[in-house]
């Protein structure tokens, strides 16, 4: 539809808010006769005469409440940022820590045949004579190095995964 | 430009210059404040009369103003960050739209729109509720943007991000059938607009 010759000058008069009590009357007696001004000026002035009156009526809320929201949820998401390395760090130690003790436990079963009851000793020795449970896995300690290896190993891997437990479930 | 210049421009109630572009994330607390009274009632105002629910415009609009602060867009000067706000109107809008158990503007009673309405303020808006609610989403929204902000095509194509052709033609439909319906309102003798003599 090709649009009417009066249409931008029609637009203006509608901005400006002449229509209805200050349109020149050449302008009104155009409107009256091209349906498609007529059309236009139905629309705009109902709208916005709409929009005046629901911007009047609009209670909105503080401003400063609105920026203190967006900001907590920047320093949320900035907060979040930051956790991220972290988190890839433990895992990261986790995986390493896991390899580490699974390569220990390959390499022993390997130089040793007997080592599950190498693993063992100490804790036969305890159930034989509790009284002398401490001297004797003070003796199995410095005799067998790889023992504290195993030990710490296993140590390590404990306080990993109860960490990342508690990091997880306080995140929940 | 410095912050002292802007903040000038608010002062002043100019909008800013296109010079250099900013993000909602970089305004200050006095110019958001500025922009913020100058935008929140025609913000609200398109929300509650497309959505046909005031409560649900108060979220809206406050969610798009939380949205606007987060977000990293450049803009080009207060035009341009009034368009990306009603543009995050829109999307959010469309969002409730889609959710399921929503229900349609045009299965809600009429009466609710009176309801509303209290003051006698707002004879206009029981008019155009009506014929509003008898068209689709979308359609409401192109007209509001057209004719309540006098957008341009291209700027409501901005806004809502379809096509300018496709804009047109939508509008000239929409226009078309709610003329109709108001002229029809008026002829039964419920109208407000006044015909040209």
């Amino acid at each position: 539809m090709k649009p009417c010759p009066h249409d931008s000058e029609i637009k203006a008069m509608l901005l400006q808010g002449h229509w209805p009590d200050a349109c020149n009357p050449e302008l009104r007696a155009h409107i009256e006769a091209c349906p498609q001004c007529h059309q236009q000026v139905l629309l705009t002035h109902t709208f916005q005469t709409a929009r005046a009156q629901a911007i009047e009526s609009a209670t909105i809320p503080h401003p400063a409440l609105l920026w203190w929201k967006a900001q907590l949820l920047r320093r949320n998401a900035a907060i979040r940022q930051v956790e991220r390395p972290f988190t890839t760090a433990q895992i990261f130690a986790f995986v390493v820590s896991g390899a580490a003790a699974a390569t220990l436990l390959i390499h022993q079963s390997q130089t040793d045949s007997n080592w599950l009851a190498w693993l063992s000793a100490p804790w036969q020795d305890l159930r034989v004579d509790t009284t002398s449970f401490f001297a004797s896995t003070q003796a199995n300690l410095t005799s067998t190095p790889g023992l504290i290896l195993l030990g710490a190993a296993a140590g390590t891997l404990l306080l990993l995964g109860s960490v990342i437990a508690y990091l997880a479930s306080d995140r929940q | 430009m410095t912050w002292s210049y802007v903040l000038s421009a608010v002062t002043t109630g100019d909008t800013l210059p296109a010079a250099e572009p900013i993000t909602g994330s970089a305004m200050t607390r006095d110019y958001f404040a500025a922009f913020y009274e100058r935008s929140a009632r025609p913000l609200w105002a398109y929300l509650a009369r497309v959505s046909g629910d005031p409560a649900l415009a108060d979220d809206l609009m406050q969610e798009s103003f939380v949205r606007f602060l987060g977000a990293s867009a450049p803009l080009d000067g207060e035009l341009d960050s009034r368009r990306y706000l009603f543009r995050i109107a829109s999307n959010l809008l469309r969002d409730h739209w889609r959710r399921p158990k929503t229900t349609p503007i045009h299965e809600l009673p009429e009466e609710l729109f009176a309801s509303t309405s209290a003051s006698g303020q707002l004879e206009s808006w029981s008019v155009l509720a009506p014929a509003m609610a008898c068209l689709r989403p979308r359609d409401r929204e192109l007209l509001w943007l057209a004719h309540a902000e006098n957008y341009t095509h291209r700027e409501i194509a901005q806004i809502t991000g379809l096509g300018v052709p496709s804009i047109r033609l939508l509008l000239f439909r929409a226009r078309r059938k709610i003329a109709k319906l108001l002229e029809e309102q008026d002829d039964s003798g419920q109208a407000i607009h006044r015909r040209p003599a």
